[in-house]
C-alpha cells in the first residue's frame, strides 16, 4: 500500500513553545489511523498544519509522494483532505441544508440558489449516512451533539479523500457515537481515509487500524491495533504507568442534606426531585438533551423555575441570576468551555481567579503576588501545560483550556460544585489526578454535582446517579448495587417509549 | 513535576520582558505610524518640533484625550458613545453657569457629577433594559444637546466672579514647571484610568465583559451592575473634559465639542482597541490620541483651511479605522 500522506520531520514553534519536534508520519491510503497522546502534546497542531489551518517551521508533506506547500485551507481542501472541527463553526439562524451546503461551489447557477436542489441533495446526504435530522431544522434548535453531526456533514458534502476527526466525540453521548461510529466505518468502506483524534482509548481500539503515539510534541511511537493493552497504550502516552483511573470513593458522608430539588420545572424539564448530601459527589447522566445541562441551569438561576421548589440547607431559595447562586455558596463549571466558561482571549491567570475575585483583592484592589501564587499553584496541581501564566487561554491546547475550567471552579470554593463534563477533552493521565482532587473536595466536605455523558464516570465516581431521560429524573440508582445495564436501560427505555407512542 | 516548577518560576523572571514584549507586539503598528508621522511633519513645517508647538500639541490633544479614556472603556466593553460631544459642552455650559451663583470648586464638583450621573443613566438603560448603546447614547446626545441650548438660551455664557476667573485662567493657560496644567491634567486621567484597567477588579470585569460577556455573567458576577462603570466613567471624562474645555475658550458653549465622538472613536480605535471587545489598553488609546493631535496640529501649522481640514480629517480617520479592522479580522 502506498502512503498517501507523508509528514516528514515537521516542526512547528509558537514562541517559547516547541509545539512539534521533527514529527514523522506516514499514512496509508483507506486506512483509519488514531493519534492519541496527553494533553498539549501537539495532535491538533500537526492537523492544522496538515490542513493548512497552521505553518510549518520546516519539514516536508508528501500527498500521494508529490510534495505539497499548503499555505491556507483552501489548497488542502482541494486536495480532498477535511477536518471535523471541535467547535463547529455554524450559522445559527440557518437551516440545516443551508449550513451544509454554506461555502460550497455547485450551491448557486448563474448567481443563483438552486434551493430544491440544495435541500434534496442535503436529506439524501442525511439519510445515506443515517443521520437523524431534518435538513429543515434551523441549526440554532439543535443540541450541540446535533450540530456536532451536522458539522460532520458539511465535511462529507465534498467527498474528501482524507477526514480528519478532532475529538469528535468530547460532547456526544453513546447515542451520537453510535451514529458517529457508524458514519466512520460506511467512509472506511468507501477506502476514505481517516485520522481520529481522541482521549477515548475505547473508541480508539474500536475504530483504527493503527495508533500514532505522540509526546511533548515528538513522534513516539506507531502500534499495530492487535492484542494491545489498554495499559500498555497509556505507559506509552504518559511515558510512566498510572494508578486506578478512578481513586477510591469517599464512604463517610455526613446525612445532611445541602440541596434539595422538589418537583422543579423549567421551561425545559420537568418534575426533577432529588437531594445533594454534605460532601457527596452526586453523578447525573443521560443522553445529551435527556435534560442534565437544562437541570444544572435551573439549580445555578440561569433558567427559571416555573413549579416545584428548591431548599438549600433546609431553606427554600429562589435564585434570580447566577450571581444569587454563588452568593449562596453555588459554582458551576459549563459545559461549554469556549461559550460559556472562559474569556478566550484572556490570560489563564485572570481567568483562573475569576470566580473569585475577593479571594485575590482587598477593597477593590488586585493583590499581583497573592494572584500569582494562587495561579502558580492551580497550574501546578493540575499540571496545566502552557508558556506561562500570561498565556491567553485561546494559545492552549483543548485539555488544557478544559483544566483551566476547573481550576476557575475549584478557586471559587463553593460549598455546593457542579461540574458539567469537567473531564472532556482531558487525558488519561491528568483524568485520574484531577478524579483523585475531586475525591478530596468531597472529603473536605464540598458536595459535588458531577454531569457526565459517560457512564463509567459516574460509576467511578459517584455513590448514587441520578438517570435523566427526556427532561426528567427517569430514576436514581446506588451505582454499588446496580450494574451499568441498569442505567442504561434507564437512560434509553425513553427511545423505546417514544415509539411505542408513536405506534399507538 | 520538576518541569512544572521551573515553569512557573521563569514566569515571575519573565514578567517585566514578557509585557514589554507583548506591548511591542500589539502597539507595534500605532508606534510606527507615530513615529513616521512625527518625522514627516517635521519635514513639512520646520516649527514642529520646536518646543512652542510641542507645548500647543499637549494642550490640543487634553480634550480628546480626557474624553478617550472613557470611550476606551466603553468600547472596550463592545459598546459605543456617541454623547460625549453633547455631554462636553452641557459640562462647559453648566460649569461657567454654576460659578455664577456658589464658588468655583462646588460649581465644577456638582457639573462633574451631573456629567457621571447622564452617563451612568446610559448605562443604567444599556445594561438593565439591553438596549443597544449605540441607540440609547443617540437618544442622549440630543436630550443633553437640548438641554445646554435651553440653559444658555442658546449662546455662550461666561462666569463672572473674579474667584471663577481665576481658577479657570489657573487651568487653562498656566503653567507647573514650564508643563501646562492641562497636560498634567490629562496625564494624571491617563494614569488613573490605566490603574482601574490594570490593578483593580473593575479592570479585571471589564475586559472580561469585553471578551466573554457569558462567562463573566456564570462566574457570578452581575453584569447588569458593572455594565454601569464604562458609560459612567465615560460621564465623568466628559464633565472634567467640558471643564478642560470651557477654560480654554473662555466661555461656555452650546456648540462645543461637536464631532468629538468621531475623534475619540477613532483614536481608541488606531490604539488597537477592538470594536468587538475585550482587546486593547490604554496605551494604545494615548498613542492614538497622539497620531490624530498631529494630524490637526500639522494641518494647521500649513494653514489648511478648516473645511478641507475637515475633509481630510474624516477621510483620514475612516482610512485608519478601516485598517485597523483589516488587522483585526486577520488575527
Ligand atoms: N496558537 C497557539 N499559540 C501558542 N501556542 C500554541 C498555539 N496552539 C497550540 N499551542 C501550544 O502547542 C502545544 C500543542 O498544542 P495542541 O493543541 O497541538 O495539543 P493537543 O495534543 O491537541 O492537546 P489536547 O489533547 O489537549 O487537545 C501546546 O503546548 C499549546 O499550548
Ligand atoms: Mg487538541
Amino acid at each position: 500500500m502506498s502512503p498517501i500522506i507523508e509528514l516528514r520531520d515537521i516542526d512547528k514553534k509558537f514562541g517559547a513553545v516547541h509545539a512539534l519536534k521533527k514529527v514523522s508520519l506516514s499514512i496509508n491510503k483507506g486506512e483509519t489511523i488514531a493519534l492519541v497522546g496527553e494533553n498539549g502534546a501537539g495532535k491538533s497542531t500537526l492537523m492544522k498544519i496538515l490542513t493548512g489551518a497552521y505553518t510549518k517551521d520546516s519539514g516536508t508533506i508528501l500527498i500521494d509522494g508529490k510534495e505539497a506547500f499548503f499555505n491556507d485551507t483552501i489548497s488542502a481542501k482541494k486536495f480532498g483532505i477535511a477536518q471535523v472541527y471541535q467547535q463547529a463553526e455554524l450559522w445559527p439562524e440557518l437551516s440545516v441544508a443551508e449550513n451544509i451546503f454554506l461555502g460550497e461551489q455547485d450551491m448557486s447557477r448563474h448567481g443563483l440558489v438552486n434551493w430544491k436542489y440544495i435541500f434534496q441533495k442535503a436529506a439524501k446526504l442525511l439519510e445515506k449516512y443515517n443521520i437523524p435530522i431534518k435538513e429543515t431544522a434551523k441549526v440554532k434548535d439543535l443540541s450541540v451533539a446535533s450540530q456536532q453531526l451536522v458539522a460532520i456533514a458539511k465535511v462529507l458534502i465534498r467527498n474528501p479523500k482524507v477526514v480528519i476527526f478532532d475529538e469528535p466525540t468530547a460532547v456526544l453521548s453513546d447515542k451520537e457515537v453510535n451514529i458517529l461510529f457508524n458514519i466512520i466505518r460506511m467512509l472506511k468502506k468507501e477506502k476514505t481515509t481517516i485520522i481520529y483524534i481522541s482521549h477515548r482509548l475505547e473508541e480508539v481500539f474500536e475504530l483504527s487500524d493503527r495508533i500514532a503515539v505522540m509526546r511533548d510534541g515528538a513522534m513516539v511511537t506507531v502500534l499495530e491495533n492487535q492484542n494491545l493493552a489498554k495499559s500498555d497504550l497509556i505507559a506509552h502516552m504518559l511515558g510512566r504507568h498510572i494508578n486506578a483511573l478512578y481513586p477510591e470513593k469517599n464512604t463517610v458522608e455526613s446525612d445532611e442534606v445541602v440541596l434539595e430539588l422538589r418537583n422543579v420545572s423549567t421551561d425545559k424539564v420537568k418534575d426533577i426531585s432529588f437531594t445533594v448530601k454534605k460532601g457527596e459527589i452526586l453523578g447525573i447522566v443521560g443522553l445529551v438533551n435527556s435534560g442534565r445541562t437544562e437541570t444544572a441551569r435551573a439549580i445555578y438561576g440561569i433558567d427559571r423555575i416555573k413549579q416545584g421548589e428548591m431548599l438549600l440547607f433546609g431553606k427554600p431559595v429562589n435564585f434570580k441570576s447566577p450571581t444569587d447562586a454563588v452568593k449562596h455558596g453555588l459554582f458551576l463549571a459549563p459545559e461549554d468551555r469556549k461559550k460559556e466558561a472562559l474569556v478566550q482571549i484572556r490570560p489563564i491567570r485572570e481567568n483562573i481567579t475569576l470566580s473569585n475575585l475577593k479571594l485575590i483583592s482587598r477593597f477593590g484592589l488586585c493583590n499581583m503576588q497573592k494572584e500569582k501564587a494562587l495561579v502558580g499553584k492551580m497550574m501546578q496541581d493540575l499540571r496545566i501545560k502552557a508558556d506561562s501564566m500570561e498565556s491567553n487561554v485561546n494559545t492552549l491546547s483543548g485539555g488544557n483550556q478544559q483544566k483551566v475550567v476547573i481550576a476557575k471552579a475549584i478557586t471559587a470554593q463553593p460549598k455546593i460544585l457542579i461540574f458539567d463534563e469537567p473531564t472532556q477533552g482531558i487525558d488519561v493521565g491528568a483524568k485520574s489526578e484531577i478524579n483523585s482532587l475531586v475525591q478530596r473536595l468531597g472529603r473536605e466536605g464540598m458536595s459535588i454535582i458531577l454531569i457526565s455523558s459517560e457512564i463509567e464516570e459516574v460509576q467511578g465516581m459517584c455513590n448514587r446517579i441520578v438517570v435523566m431521560r427526556n427532561g426528567t429524573v427517569a430514576g436514581i440508582v446506588e451505582s454499588n448495587i446496580d450494574d451499568s445495564k441498569h442505567i442504561l436501560d434507564l437512560m434509553y427505555r425513553s427511545a423505546n417509549d417514544a415509539k411505542l407512542q408513536q405506534a399507538n | 513535576m520538576q518541569n512544572y516548577n521551573k515553569q512557573i518560576e521563569k514566569q515571575s523572571q519573565t514578567g517585566l520582558m514578557y509585557i514589554v514584549k507583548s506591548y511591542l507586539k500589539t502597539q507595534a503598528i500605532p508606534l510606527i505610524v507615530l513615529f513616521l508621522m512625527v518625522i514627516i511633519s517635521s519635514f513639512l513645517s520646520p516649527v514642529f518640533l520646536s518646543m512652542a508647538n510641542a507645548q500647543n500639541l499637549v494642550v490640543q490633544i487634553a480634550l480628546s484625550m480626557v474624553v478617550s479614556m472613557g470611550m476606551f472603556i466603553v468600547i472596550l466593553t463592545g459598546g459605543i458613545d456617541l454623547s460625549v460631544g453633547s455631554l462636553v459642552a452641557l459640562s462647559g455650559v453648566l460649569a461657567a453657569g454654576f460659578m455664577r451663583t456658589m464658588s468655583v470648586w462646588w460649581a465644577l464638583l456638582f457639573t462633574i457629577a451631573i456629567c457621571t450621573f447622564l452617563g451612568a443613566f446610559t448605562g443604567l438603560i444599556v445594561a438593565k433594559l439591553k438596549i443597544a448603546p449605540f441607540i440609547v447614547t443617540l437618544g442622549m446626545l440630543s436630550f443633553v444637546s437640548g438641554l445646554s441650548y435651553w440653559y444658555t438660551q442658546s449662546s455662550p455664557i461666561s462666569w463672572r466672579t473674579l474667584e471663577g476667573a481665576y481658577v479657570i485662567n489657573f487651568i487653562g493657560s498656566s503653567k507647573i514647571f514650564g508643563i501646562p496644567v492641562l497636560a498634567v491634567i490629562w496625564v494624571v486621567m491617563i494614569l488613573i484610568t490605566a490603574f482601574i484597567m490594570r490593578r483593580t477588579i473593575i479592570g479585571r470585569i471589564m475586559y472580561g465583559i469585553g471578551g466573554n460577556e457569558t462567562a463573566v455573567k456564570l462566574s457570578g458576577i452581575d453584569i447588569s451592575k458593572w455594565k454601569i462603570f464604562p458609560y459612567a466613567f465615560s460621564g465623568f471624562c466628559c464633565g472634567l473634559g467640558g471643564i478642560l474645555l470651557m477654560s480654554r475658550l473662555g466661555v461656555g458653549s452650546p456648540t462645543s465639542g461637536t464631532g468629538l465622538e468621531l475623534d475619540c472613536i477613532a483614536a481608541v480605535v488606531i490604539g488597537g482597541t477592538s470594536f468587538s471587545g475585550g482587546i486593547g489598553n490604554v496605551s494604545g488609546v494615548v498613542i492614538g490620541v497622539f497620531i490624530l493631535g498631529i494630524i490637526n496640529n500639522i494641518l494647521d501649522l500649513l494653514n489648511v483651511p478648516s473645511y478641507p481640514q475637515l475633509m481630510l480629517k474624516g477621510a483620514i480617520i475612516v482610512l485608519a479605522v478601516i485598517l485597523s479592522t483589516i488587522r483585526e479580522r486577520r488575527q
